[in-house]
């Protein structure tokens, strides 16, 4: 049996995944009558039917099901052998792909290139993580709370990183003094927390902090997956904002001044971590030149208090 | 760089991933590892029953996408592959590993038995020709049969859109778009409610007789004895339902419908013997595009089978 072609895999896991012809071809970029041909070759390669065209629209086969993992699989492999590729012809041709978060910053590293870098911004609630580990970018520089990125077979060279955590609010709604303040009182009102994702562990410390010391539980919480997010919602209001390290309060003051206290400084020494991320077993040579002149570049950036 | 919103874990591919993907398919990375094997284009060829030109070009393709020499020409004729071949070779065995259970998946699928639907009216279901032919398919280790019931004005539409594969009636398609053989002849009989069977015992008839055909295929009521009050045609639904309600069939009347498997204590058979001469044949429709590539040697099966 002849194996079908990637491009019918794919034409296949678009049909699969959307449920209809013209948005598969929408979604890929071709007519609807080229994906018609290309599943009926498909199952006459295959030799059964996949897909069955009902009024309420294209309806997958129970066989075509079936298929779906495996399909999946194949396209993974595939990718990640594209992508592998692509970066031993970095290496060759003596490029550096780096990906950036919104801080101030990582923005500036973009104004050290040496030649060899090619920058993107990372966008928020993207897996940084997978990406290096796959081969698809070779450094990020971005900020970590907790153990959200200390995973095994990434390395990093930390810029700076921030101890404890702030608790940041909107004084027009909530009249929580930050010379004396005293944690407990801002239990009392709903709390902006990042997410699991942005820092890993944070919220279940929180929670437990609150139960051991004061028999508290933080009932009205809202998750946030960035810092800016967080931020925005602090000045309409809408809660207390409590975040690991330091929140940057003067960047974001804008027009709508917040007050902040800090807190938890022993408790969690090192909670915030901003650092040049890279595979921790590199074999190109340029890669780690970079990670090392982004960091001498960045480290007179890095904010007094660590 | 963005992530597909349907599918969150994947990252979709940069302008220069998207190139290569155009250059690597699956029969260029296939002769990439043929060539690395036999270690020549003209080796490569013969065991991918194609012309060693053909595999230069591919490899060529490759090179152009990748950017890098895959083989030196070394001496005697032996290729040498690059650094960069050796490393695409190793990584393609992920690769080809998920090939491979694909293929093991399709090969069990087509071995154990593929998913038959057969379709066809709830009238021709209840013939005793039908019922032998499904037994006939239910024995048979290549497929697995489903039923569904499919009225004939609807069969081209099923057939179409594929929730039928086999279609078993009188229709026919009548179009290039089917293939359509003949598998069974359905025989008749004339039948009167078990009750009121002990009234013909003596061979007369009732006066008044319901002819039922299959599919909506008409039955010449010349070829039928002669009634005083002559002969109606009865739609298929109202037999189907005095097959299981004879009260609610009129008196002295005598219906002339397919063998079926009828239950004989509301149903007997009556009549003269001639008769069972008259009958309609069955066909099996298929479309000629289905992906099923053994449903002609199917339908010829069952025709032999069944006239043996």
């Amino acid at each position: 049996m002849n194996l079908p072609e990637i491009r019918e895999l794919q034409v296949f896991l678009a049909l699969a995944r959307t449920g209809s012809f013209s948005s598969a071809a929408k979604q890929l970029g071709v007519t609807q009558p080229a994906i018609s041909a290309q599943i009926a070759k498909l199952e006459q390669e295959i030799g059964f039917s996949l897909f069955y065209r009902s009024p309420e629209g294209t309806m997958i086969t129970d066989q075509g099901k079936a298929l779906i993992p495996l399909v999946e699989e194949i396209e993974r492999e595939h990718s990640n052998l594209l992508r592998r590729a692509s970066y031993w012809k970095r290496s060759r041709t003596k490029s550096v792909k780096i990906w950036l978060d919104g801080s101030r910053i990582a923005q500036h590293a973009r104004s050290c290139s040496t030649g060899v870098e090619s920058w993107h911004d990372l966008l928020p609630g993207e897996n940084w993580i997978d990406a290096l580990k796959n081969f698809e970018v070779d450094i990020v520089v971005c900020g970590s709370f907790l153990k959200s990125a200390d995973v095994s077979g990434i390395g990093k060279s930390i810029v700076y990183s921030q101890s404890g955590a702030t608790v940041t609010w909107n004084p027009a709604f909530y009249g929580l003094k930050n010379d004396r303040f005293s944690f407990p009182d801002a239990l009392d009102f709903p709390t902006i927390l990042p997410s699991q994702t942005l820092a890993y562990g944070f919220r279940e410390f929180i929670s437990d902090w609150c139960q051991t010391a004061y028999r508290l539980n933080i009932e009205d919480v809202i998750e946030c997956e960035s810092e800016s997010d967080a931020i925005d919602i602090c000045k309409l209001g809408l809660g207390v904002m409590m975040f690991p390290g330091d929140t940057d309060t003067d960047f974001y003051k804008g027009q709508t001044p917040l007050n902040s206290a800090k807190t938890f400084e022993f408790v969690l020494p090192s909670a915030f971590v901003f650092a040049i991320r890279h595979r921790a077993e590199e074999q190109n040579p340029l890669v780690m030149k970079t990670v090392a002149a982004l960091h001498e570049a960045l480290l007179p950036l890095a904010p007094s208090s660590s | 760089m963005n992530q597909d919103p349907k599918n969150p874990s994947s990252i979709k591919p940069s302008f220069h991933e998207l190139e290569m993907m155009e250059a690597a398919d699956f029969r260029h990375l296939n002769a990439f590892q043929c060539v690395y094997e036999e270690k020549s284009y003209t080796n490569a060829g013969h065991a991918l029953h194609t012309i060693r030109k053909a595999i230069r070009r591919m490899i060529d393709h490759l090179e152009e996408a990748f950017e890098c020499q895959l083989f030196k020409d070394e001496e005697l004729g032996k290729l040498s592959p690059s650094p960069f071949a050796e490393r695409l070779f190793n990584d393609l065995r992920f690769l080809t590993a998920t090939q491979r259970c694909f293929s093991e998946h399709i090969r069990n699928v087509r071995q154990n038995g593929r998913v038959l639907q057969v379709g066809s009216s709830s009238a021709v279901f209840r013939t005793r020709a039908f019922r032998y032919l499904f037994r006939k398919l239910q024995l048979m280790r290549q497929i697995k049969i489903s039923y569904t019931s499919v009225e004939p004005d609807d069969a081209g539409r099923f057939l179409v859109s594929g929730y039928c594969d086999l279609y078993i009636g009188c229709w026919s398609g009548n179009t290039k778009r089917y293939i359509s053989e003949e598998v069974a002849e359905t025989t008749f009989a004339l039948y009167v409610p078990t009750d009121r069977a002990a009234d013909y015992s003596d061979g007369h008839l009732p006066e008044n007789g319901y002819i039922v055909s299959l599919d909506g295929v008409e039955i010449d009521p010349a070829k039928l004895p002669r009634l005083c009050k002559g002969w109606e045609s009865l739609p298929e639904e109202k037999w189907l339902l005095w097959l299981d309600r004879p009260d609610q069939c009129p008196d002295d009347v005598v219906i002339f419908a397919p063998e079926a498997s009828i239950n004989l204590s509301h149903w007997a058979a009556v009549g003269p013997v001639g008769f069972s001469n008259i009958r309609q044949t069955l066909r099996a429709t298929f479309l000629r595009q289905h992906p099923y590539e053994f449903l002609p040697a199917l339908t010829q099966k069952i025709r032999l089978n069944l006239n043996n």
